[in-house]
């Protein structure tokens, strides 16, 4: 009995099961066929125990199934028919109107044996329906998940800057070509390593890498940037300048779920802007820093100086005979001079100092830390080296000099602009004692007085311009040539002050000079003359008179004198020829092509020219052919002593001969003496001038009126 | 462990391929293309140096299946593939529209099951039949995992004496080829047992 129940409950049980359940004897019998059968084949119980499977199924010829019942009959083989590689192996059907549909239930066979006293075949059917539409759906949602995916990968390989996607732990899951490109790695390489090492960046002065990406996802804490000028360093070594920034990429629940980094290759603009940075702050001639960075170098030392024992040195150096190199050779001759001397001084500071160009050709030194009497032996080296050095030009060499005023940098010093101001005139003041000088700014008594006195000159000689407190004299200029009767008058200049007594030019000329006067002295001086002459016309006419102006340097390069001298004439009607213009040497040749157009200029309206104190500067005789001039006047130096020094007298020699051959009428000037005036016409000179033929006289009265 | 001599392991690799034809026959008439078959190579491992080599060999993601079987000799019968080239040759062979997923879906799963009992019926089958002798065997299982989870966790002997038959099996389609591994796990009685019956075939010559 209770065998019996055993067994009814097996068979419920069976009965119960939600897979197809076909026991299959040695001949392929059916021994039990259980209800999920009944219920998906349509045949009965009683339709399909005892007959064999083929005759239940006379349409299933499917080789795979038959030969795995087999198997497991004859072999004890067990076999998994799956529904992908064997469709719809049993004519099944989940309901009757499927079955009216002709709508086959998706199947997995199993097929096992049951071996005991005699072989069986257990067949075990399991409706894959549902998983056959979750793979549909699955199925579904990959195509259009990896079109969405394939739709964003086109747009991050479009798009021109540089993509690396990671996971959450900093590994790179995606880069796009560029990335590829250049990182160095291409993306199935990459795939997995972390992102540090595949863009490998430091910043560009070398000191900071960046922070591990995954730690930032960690600490979710990820920045926006790693920081500016950065660095990517390729595989093969080769460095990139880049621009990158980075986010976290976020899922829907608002958790970071990995991260993006975006970069681009910005070495060009980083030249660029390294260029422009670096052209902002060097003068491009010399490359030497330019005067704002000099200037914001100097309030840096400054401020540094403050309340500490510091000293540093302030140098300003001017050159002395640049202008001459510019004007006779042209710019590009003046600009490689300065080039040459930027290296010259280089060489004697260290590489804490600050070396700069101020302008044209004016420099600035900061010695750092450096005690004063160090400091004047670096300017003197500095001096003495730019006067040995020659500067050669084609077939022309040139010496040049440096003046150079040094002034202090202590703690108690003065404002940066002070300080300026005060190399500046210590550097006036070496060019004042003479050029090729060093001189140190002291802030004493001496040198504030001599420029209060120098400012007094300034208001004395405006107020004197103004109120016609100069006088004019002259000195005669004697012809040796007795052929020659016209009278020549070198025209000179006297101040009154306000007592009456008379003011030596020597006195106020180079104040004159400094404050920027000298061209309103020499108007004042040619209007006055050409007042007298045209007051005095007949008398002038009768004893023909010549008359020699002097003109100053700063009058050659001004061209509102020039057509001031020009409408002068006209107005004053001055017959051409009698008048000449004396320009010293140093002058003409510091302004030598403005001196040649101002000469040319008046040569074409009937003035003549004469070069003052010739052999005195520096300059060659070479320079006597680019100046149009008719008369050379000896420097009155080498006349004075000529009789006693035979160098003097060989110098005056020569002078007059090279004038001679170039068809040019010399003058001797200072002319003291009887001797001297022998020995000039034993020479052959053609004029002479000096205390010892005629002393300076005053030439017209208060009125402007000639005296006679 | 047991070792089989050099010319069992040949004659084993022989017998093998015979079943190996059989599963390519059939296989090749499932999917309507000529699926090869063949087994290059025979080793005896321990287990443990069976997990080193392949893990040196297909890294240590493996997709398995696993089938029992037990009567003249007995043990496990594993056949394991690297992860992607079992996605890689079930999308081959079932020719749907490629899932563009990494990893198998269910009914990628069972029909990698499927495979594998063809492969795995058809050459333990001709073992047994050419030895006339009766295996039984238990349904396929599918498993997926490192390398030792799946070895380890599929021996259904507990005896530490156990070893490896490995062999090395490459699949041939007309545009993918895949490599597996084929694998038998037996104790020592069982490995005896088998090189016992490759004697008893081959006669003196093994």
């Amino acid at each position: 009995m209770e065998k019996n129940s055993i067994a009814d409950w097996t068979s419920s049980i069976i009965d119960l099961s939600d897979i197809g359940l076909i026991l299959l004897d040695k001949k392929q019998t059916i021994q039990c066929w259980n209800q999920w059968m009944v219920q998906s084949s349509g045949i009965n119980n009683s339709d399909a125990i005892g007959k064999t499977f083929a005759e239940v199924f006379p349409n299933v010829k499917s080789a795979r199934l038959l030969n795995a019942i087999d198997d497991a009959l004859c072999h004890g083989m067990a076999s998994v028919l799956s529904q992908k590689l064997n469709p719809h192996k049993l004519p099944l059907y989940k309901s009757v109107s499927s079955v009216s549909e002709h709508n086959l239930m998706a199947q997995m066979i199993m097929i096992k044996p049951i071996i005991s006293n005699q072989t069986l075949c257990l067949v075990q059917v399991v409706d894959v329906s549902a998983a056959v539409a979750r793979d549909h759906m699955l199925r579904i949602q990959a195509a259009e998940y990896h079109a969405k995916e394939l739709h964003n990968r086109a747009i991050l390989s479009s798009i021109a800057d540089a993509v690396i996607t990671t996971d959450i732990n900093g590994r790179v899951e995606y880069m796009n070509s560029i990335a590829e490109n250049m990182t160095g790695w291409n993306i199935k390489r990459a795939n997995g390593y972390y992102i540090e090492e595949v863009f490998s960046v430091h910043s560009e002065d070398g000191k900071d890498p960046i922070p591990s990406i995954g730690l930032c996802i960690k600490n979710e804490n990820i920045p926006n940037s790693f920081g500016n000028n950065l660095v990517l360093v390729k595989e093969d070594g080769t460095a990139i300048a880049i621009e990158e920034s980075l986010a976290a990429i976020y899922n829907s629940q608002s958790e970071i779920t990995g991260s993006v980094l975006v970069f681009r290759d910005v070495t060009r603009a980083r030249k660029l802007a390294d260029e422009v940075n670096w052209q902002a702050e060097h003068d491009s001639l010399t490359k030497l820093y330019n005067s704002e960075v000099f200037d914001k170098k100097l309030h840096i030392l400054v401020e540094s100086t403050k309340n500490i024992q510091a000293q540093h040195a302030l140098l300003y150096l001017d050159l002395d005979q640049f202008k001459i190199v510019n004007d006779t050779c042209g710019h590009v001759a003046g600009d490689e001079l300065l080039i040459q001397v930027s290296k010259l001084l280089s060489e004697h500071i260290r590489n804490c100092d600050v070396l700069a160009r101020l302008g044209g050709d004016e420099f600035g030194i900061q010695l750092f830390d450096c005690p004063i009497n160090i400091c004047m032996r670096i300017a003197n080296k500095i001096r003495q080296a730019i006067k040995d050095y020659r500067f050669v030009w084609g077939e022309k060499s040139f010496s040049i000099g440096v003046s150079i005023g040094v002034v202090k940098i202590t703690d108690d010093n003065i404002s940066v602009k002070d300080l300026l101001s005060a190399s500046d005139a210590a550097c006036y003041a070496a060019k004042d004692g003479g050029r090729n000088q060093v001189h140190l700014y002291q802030a004493d008594v001496s040198e504030a007085a001599a420029r209060h006195g120098e400012m007094q000159w300034f208001s004395r000689i405006q107020k004197a311009l103004e109120k016609n407190e100069f006088l004019l004299y002259a000195q005669t200029i004697e012809p040796l040539d007795k052929s020659d009767t016209k009278t020549h008058l070198e025209v000179l200049i006297r101040m009154r002050d306000e007592q009456g007594e008379l003011i030596p030019p020597g006195a106020f000329i180079p104040a004159a000079e400094r404050f920027g006067l000298m061209s309103s002295i020499d108007r004042w001086v040619v209007e006055n003359v050409f007042k007298m002459i045209s007051a005095s016309k007949e008398y002038i006419a009768k004893n023909n008179f010549n008359f020699a102006i002097n003109l100053s340097g700063q009058t050659l390069s001004d061209n509102e004198t020039l057509s001031f001298i020009t409408k002068q004439l006209e107005k004053h009607q001055i017959t051409k020829g009698s008048i000449s213009f004396e320009i010293t040497e140093t002058a003409a040749i510091s302004n030598l092509s403005s001196a040649n157009t101002f000469i040319k200029s008046l040569k074409a309206v009937g003035c003549k020219f004469a070069l003052d104190d010739f052999g005195s500067g520096l300059s060659s005789f070479a320079y006597l052919k680019n100046l149009p001039v008719d008369f050379l006047k000896i420097d009155g130096a080498f006349v004075k002593d000529m009789v006693n020094d035979p160098i003097d007298c060989a110098m005056v020699n020569s002078i007059n001969q090279i004038g001679h051959v170039m068809n040019l009428k010399t003058i001797a000037e200072f002319v003291e003496n009887d001797e001297i005036l022998e020995k000039l016409k034993e020479i052959g000179v053609d004029y002479v001038q000096g205390f010892g033929i005629c002393k300076p006289y005053l030439l017209a009265d208060k009125n402007g009126n000639m005296i006679h | 462990m047991i070792e089989l001599s050099e010319l069992q392991k040949d004659a084993l690799g022989e017998l093998l391929n015979i079943g190996m034809g059989r599963a390519s026959a059939s296989l090749s008439e499932m999917v309507g293309e000529e699926v090869e078959l063949s087994v290059p190579k025979v080793d005896t491992l321990s287990q443990e140096e069976a997990i080193e080599r392949i893990k040196g060999l297909v890294g240590d993601n493996i997709t398995a299946v696993k089938e029992s079987f037990k009567g003249a000799f007995w043990g496990d019968a594993l056949l394991l593939f690297p992860e992607e080239h079992s996605l890689e040759l079930v999308r081959a062979l079932i020719k749907d529209d490629t899932l563009p997923l990494d990893m198998l879906s269910e009914m990628e799963q069972e029909a990698l099951t499927e495979v594998g009992n063809i492969i795995l019926n058809a050459c333990l089958g001709s073992l047994a039949n050419i030895f006339q002798e009766n295996l039984e065997f238990a349904l396929p299982q599918y498993s997926q995992g490192s390398c030792e989870d799946v070895i380890k966790s599929n021996t259904s002997s507990e005896t530490s004496s156990e070893g490896v038959l490995l062999l090395q099996m490459n699949f041939a389609l007309q545009k993918t080829k895949v490599s597996g591994y084929l694998t038998l796990i037996m104790d020592v009685a069982s490995m005896h047992a088998l090189s016992k019956q490759l004697s008893k075939y081959f006669g003196g010559a093994v």
